[in-house]
């Protein structure tokens, strides 16, 4: 250890796989390959050097085959590197595959003592902290029944809570915090806090970007087997998705703009409808975006949209509903809806100018969804027509706005408040 | 040295493993335990009354006989054989976990030890039951020998568990052999019927001395002698020590290569 203060030095690792068609698993493959084939490798890590102090929690992100969970497993000594050193201070405890060695004969509480083992624990120290683990795992009735009859989620959740469970000064974890449903994933994010507050240094692989600033201090962006940058959490993730998503860049010029050329006018007749529900007694035509030349808008700024639809049967009273998506990953955002208006004449053509409120909405790509329905009383609807993919949209925002920072879809959403303004200036001073 | 002291601190896990070997291997059946000695004992009657009565050997008591040579047997050649697949049978867990890597089939051959030290105290009451008879002295010969065959059942598993990573050939190879090697033991017939030029190649089957002293311990064929085990004695201590040496230089490329 070069440094007292550090609980992992990582000096220039290197490390090749073999590459093989196939494995030899067969001593015949095995002669043919020395005879007759070079051995060709792959370098899957061209040399890091890293530092984590005692306490720090640093997060490795980059895209998947980068490198960051063979870096990873090269920490935990599963795997070791070509050449380089890598020196740790402190007992290591990887929450890198849950479950593994659990037999699924066995009962939950057998299979804490044989898998807290596994992770070199004692068994005295097991039978201290039994309580904590079943405790933390909420699954006390459980406890004495196989894990072979566990739901997969009740499963995860032993497995996890054995594993964070174990005392350890450095824990290692590669994107398993998507482990049962969003309470226990939330627990299990607090106990990592808490963790980190107690002074255990953490090493976090994971995709979510959010995960990353929530908890860590420090963040290292591995590319194609090296560090590409090094430093806060904000500062790389940013630098990272600047580099892996073009289009989130706040530029004008983006692919999706050309996806739709005429940009301001949507045909809605035509469209597919997907759901069963609609039963068509209204039916949209169009969708015009008017005060525009295109569908791509400004932070802020709230287009007037006109709805056309035409009433094929005498349903009484219509209203318009709107939901925006997120394109990325399809998760609804936001919705809104219109007053109901008449709607007797079978035949007629209805043309409404509505305004979207989506200034609000942050740099990205939006799809909406719309519908016309019918509010009934006691809280029933009955829906006319649906239209999944009625207008798409691009937000754009000025090159410096949020402070440089770029919007970070996956830690701040979608959504952005505004400014946040103080009311009352004051200043405490403790002592 | 430093790998030693860490395998001895995952002790535990050694422990841990056996458990879940032995009280897994027959659960959900219904007879479960017992089932590790229903298989020896049919074995040993079928052996018995066929050899009784086609064979006919002349060797007095030859039940005794049989039990002496098949229920160690049994231990060395289903440990070498458990031993041989146990990294890749512990895949999972070898890619994803660290441990040291020899507890595995230290934990395969130590599971299969506790099976036959179970079955030797049955094998014994029926020895007695049968008109068998067993000297004061093997309350200490017997654990001798016991670890003799103990660590010659881990070397081999250290050596062949490894290169199993690498081809999985010798899995199978294990089998075919140990098939062989229990006929070229003196087993089924005593070392004295083999014929004389033959002797030289049986005697040099390290298995040969631990067998015939089971043999004189249980069957009573004769005193035993401690310089029948030397050469069992060195070969275990050179098999044990190379079989680390190559288990530690195989185990680094292990969850690469499973």
């Amino acid at each position: 250890m070069r440094n007292k203060n550090n609980a992992i030095e990582v000096n220039n690792i290197k490390k090749a796989y073999r590459q093989y068609d196939d494995k030899p698993h067969q001593i015949k493959d095995a002669i043919i390959r020395f005879n007759f084939r070079k051995n060709q490798k792959r370098e899957i890590i061209k040399g890091i050097t890293f530092e984590v102090e005692k306490g720090q929690a640093l997060g490795l992100i980059g895209k998947n085959g980068c490198g960051k969970s063979t870096t990873l497993k090269m920490l935990t000594k599963i795997i070791v590197p070509d050449s380089g050193a890598i020196e740790i201070n402190g007992r290591v405890s990887s929450l890198i595959e849950l479950g593994a060695g659990f037999h699924p004969d066995m009962t939950g509480r057998e299979n804490i003592y044989t898998n807290a083992t596994i992770f070199g624990v004692k068994k005295s120290e097991v039978k201290k902290r039994i309580q904590d683990i079943i405790d933390f795992s909420e699954i006390e009735e459980f406890i004495d029944s196989p894990v072979r009859t566990y739901s997969s989620g009740m499963y995860m959740r032993l497995a996890f809570s054995i594993a964070i469970n174990v005392d350890a000064d450095i824990l290692l974890i590669d994107e398993i915090l998507a482990v049962g449903d969003l309470a226990f994933q939330e627990k299990c994010f607090n106990k990592l806090l808490q963790l980190k507050k107690q002074g255990v240094t953490i090493i976090l692989v994971s995709h979510s970007l959010g995960q990353v600033e929530r908890l860590c201090d420090r963040a290292i962006w591995i590319d194609n087997g090296s560090i590409k940058e090094d430093g806060n959490p904000y500062d790389v993730n940013a630098a990272y998705i600047k580099a892996t998503n073009p289009q989130k860049e706040t530029v004008v010029t983006s692919p999706m703009i050309n996806m739709v050329q005429n940009g301001t006018f949507f045909d809605l007749e035509n469209k597919t409808r997907f759901d069963p529900g609609a039963n068509g007694h209204v039916k949209f035509i169009s969708a015009e975006i008017l005060n525009h030349s295109d569908n791509v808008f400004k932070m802020g700024e709230n287009p007037l949209v006109k709805i056309s639809y035409r009433i094929e049967k005498n349903v009484g009273t219509v209203a318009f509903r709107y939901t925006v998506f997120n394109k990325n990953n399809m998760k609804p955002i936001a919705t809104a809806m219109s007053q109901p208006s008449v709607a007797c004449e079978i035949g007629k053509q209805v043309s409404k100018i509505y305004i979207f409120n989506i200034g609000i909405l942050s740099p990205g790509e939006y799809i909406v969804r719309m519908q016309l329905f019918r509010p009934d009383e006691f809280g029933f609807g009955t829906k006319f027509d649906v239209i999944e993919d009625g207008i798409s949209f691009l937000v754009i925002a000025s090159k410096d706005s949020f402070y440089h920072l770029g919007w970070h879809e996956d830690a701040w959403g979608n959504i952005y408040i505004g400014e946040c303004p103080d009311v009352i200036v004051e200043d405490v001073y403790e002592r | 040295m430093k790998k030693l002291i860490e395998i001895i601190n995952y002790r535990d896990m050694i422990d841990g493993l056996v458990r879940k070997d032995l009280r897994g291997r027959y659960k959900g059946s219904i007879l479960g335990f017992i089932w590790n000695f229903i298989n020896p004992l049919c074995q040993i009657l079928v052996y018995f009354i066929i050899f009784s009565n086609v064979f006919k050997p002349d060797i007095e008591k030859f039940h005794i006989f049989l039990i002496a040579g098949i229920i160690p047997w049994n231990f060395f050649s289903e440990a070498v054989i458990q031993g041989t697949g146990c990294i890749i049978a512990n895949a999972d867990m070898t890619k994803k976990i660290y441990f040291p890597r020899a507890v595995l089939p230290i934990a395969a051959v130590t599971s299969r030890f506790i099976n036959l030290l179970l079955s030797l105290t049955i094998c014994i009451v029926i020895i007695l039951l049968t008109g068998g008879r067993l000297g004061t002295s093997f309350i200490f010969e017997l654990p001798i020998i016991l670890l003799l065959e103990y660590f010659m059942a881990l070397g081999f598993s250290l050596i062949l568990s490894a290169i199993n990573v690498y081809f999985r050939d010798v899995e199978y190879m294990t089998s075919v052999i140990m098939m062989i090697w229990i006929w070229m033991t003196p087993i089924m017939y005593s070392f004295e019927a083999v014929p004389e030029q033959l002797q030289k190649f049986v005697s040099l089957n390290p298995m040969t001395p631990v067998i015939i002293a089971y043999q004189c311990v249980l069957y009573q064929t004769s005193q035993l002698y401690l310089e029948m085990l030397i050469y069992p004695i060195v070969f275990d201590v050179i098999l044990v020590l190379i079989g680390f040496a190559i288990f530690e230089k195989l185990s680094v490329h292990f969850s690469e290569e499973l």
